[in-house]
């Protein structure tokens, strides 16, 4: 058929015109009709209007604390307490990082550390088994996947967007651990500055014994300890700032990995500056990591 | 992950590389192949096999754009697999009208396919396409290499669906009045 054949050879255009018309990163809001606009301000009455008359006497009665995001199906989806943190729907693709170019080994990042980690009983030899999928989850979905209590975070202020996805067992399709990423940004510039993901898993799909010695976060008589942030492995050259800290109780765990780019100061690493936003982050990773821990406890 | 990393962990054959892959594209893939197929599990399969055959195709390949470069072949597996529907009489989607609609373009007088050389006529669709006003030129790729429905394109677009059915209809006039043009004629 000639109209196939000139399908398929429309396949091979250039690559900058397909790029320009990718639907997915450059969607772009349709354009309002004029008559459209002029109802605007009545369409906004009579919407203010149902709002007073159906939706407003039902507030207080939506089971969903203050700073969580519902999805679709009136469940929240975990994005932490929102003291002073700023949540913005926005796609991750737009937030600008600072390029680099370092090698990093394989399982520097916690992500690719727990797939090493996974118990491969499928024999697939892909990525242990076990992928990471983009996947958006709820506290519900993580407490009855794992059976395990989770407590929101309370997150460090600022603007920030996140990421959700779940590693699955490539065979049996099975979660077995969660992550959400926060991601901090500047509001103006849209400029990465740093981020934090949390992960949640049990150890029996694990390697535990490995995981155990990972561990740097514990309790004992209600205080929590932190000992030094785990060092990555096999990194060389100049590496991303990144920290970990990793928390076990009674077979789950909570891992909080933390991210910062450098700062920049024209073409220049402004050294000072930079130290100044890994400490932060560093400290702002281990609030994190209390506010979890703390309400655990209590 | 940014995508010259991606590329450097299938250089470094690392399996972190269809990881990295499928988290970022996965997306993108599904879209391409959903167009053509409309079928779950058939887009699955096409966008895995797309994984398998970016891991075959780099090294050596080093492609300058990712995103394309599995667009691409996620497309063509997608079109293969349609085909293999057209066979078996199950075909649904997008594609049977896109073709339908491109039928008009090719001169009727005598078998392109055998006349014509695939990449001088590549060729000459991208300098019709760049010539284009970039509207026209977006809605056309929309249509005949995303193969998005009509109706998704005049929503994205802010137009009707009969103004984005006339546009892509005096696109492809102009498309044919172009090739024959430019000798592929008849």
């Amino acid at each position: 058929m000639k109209s196939e054949k000139l399908l398929y050879t429309i396949g091979m255009i250039d690559e900058g015109i397909i790029k320009e018309a990718n639907p997915i990163n450059t969607a772009r809001p349709a354009r309002k009709h004029t008559w459209l606009r002029a109802l605007m301000p009545v369409a906004a009455c009579a919407a203010i209007a149902l709002l007073a008359i159906f939706a407003l006497p039902q507030v207080n009665r939506i089971p969903i604390d203050d700073g969580l995001v519902a999805d679709g199906n009136g469940n929240p989806i975990i994005i932490g307490q929102q003291s002073g943190a700023i949540y913005h729907d926005i796609d991750i693709a737009q937030i600008i990082r600072q390029p680099f170019s370092d090698k990093l080994k394989y399982g520097f990042w916690f992500e690719q550390k727990l797939m090493m980690m996974a118990k491969n009983e499928t024999g697939i030899d892909i990525n242990n088994g076990v992928i990471w999928e983009e996947q958006k989850f709820t506290k519900n979905d993580v407490e009855s996947s794992l059976s395990i209590l989770i407590v929101d975070p309370i997150l460090p202020e600022g603007d920030y967007t996140t990421s959700q996805s779940v590693l699955v067992d490539a065979a049996t399709k099975k979660i077995t651990a969660y992550r959400t990423t926060y991601y901090y940004f500047d509001r103006n510039t849209k400029e990465f500055q740093n981020s934090f993901s949390i992960f949640y898993f049990t150890e029996n799909n694990f390697n535990a014994e490995e995981i155990k010695m990972m561990q740097n976060v514990s309790e004992t008589g209600g205080e929590i300890q932190i000992s030094d942030f785990v060092s990555p492995a096999d990194v060389h050259v100049k590496m991303p700032h990144v920290n970990k800290l990793v928390f076990l109780q009674n077979g789950a765990g909570i891992v909080i990995e933390a991210e910062a780019d450098v700062v920049v100061d024209g073409s220049n690493i402004d050294k000072e500056k930079s130290l100044e936003r890994f400490k932060e982050t560093n400290g702002q990773l281990i609030s994190l990591m209390k506010s979890i821990c703390k309400a655990s406890f209590n | 992950m940014d995508d010259s990393r991606i590329i450097e962990l299938y250089w470094e054959r690392s399996e972190n590389a269809i990881n990295e892959t499928a988290k970022k594209y996965s997306k993108y893939c599904r879209y391409i192949s959903y167009n053509i197929l409309h079928n779950n599990e058939d887009v699955e399969e096409c966008v895995n096999d797309t994984y398998l055959r970016t891991w075959n195709a780099i090294p050596p390949k080093n492609p300058n754009c990712l995103a394309t470069f599995l667009g691409k072949i996620t497309r063509n597996l997608s079109l293969d697999k349609y085909k293999q529907y057209t066979a078996e009489k199950r075909g649904s989607g997008q594609t049977e009208l896109a073709l339908s609609e491109l039928e008009d373009c090719i001169p009727a007088r005598s078998d392109v396919e055998q006349v014509i050389d695939e990449q001088i006529l590549v060729k000459a669709i991208n300098g019709f396409l760049e010539a284009l006003p970039k509207i026209k030129r977006i809605i056309f790729v929309r249509r005949y290499w995303y193969l998005s429905s009509i109706k998704e394109i005049a929503g994205e677009y802010g137009m009707g669906e009969n103004k984005a059915k006339s546009m892509l209809f005096r696109t492809r006039n102009e498309l044919k009045k172009y090739l024959e043009k430019e000798g592929f004629t008849l």
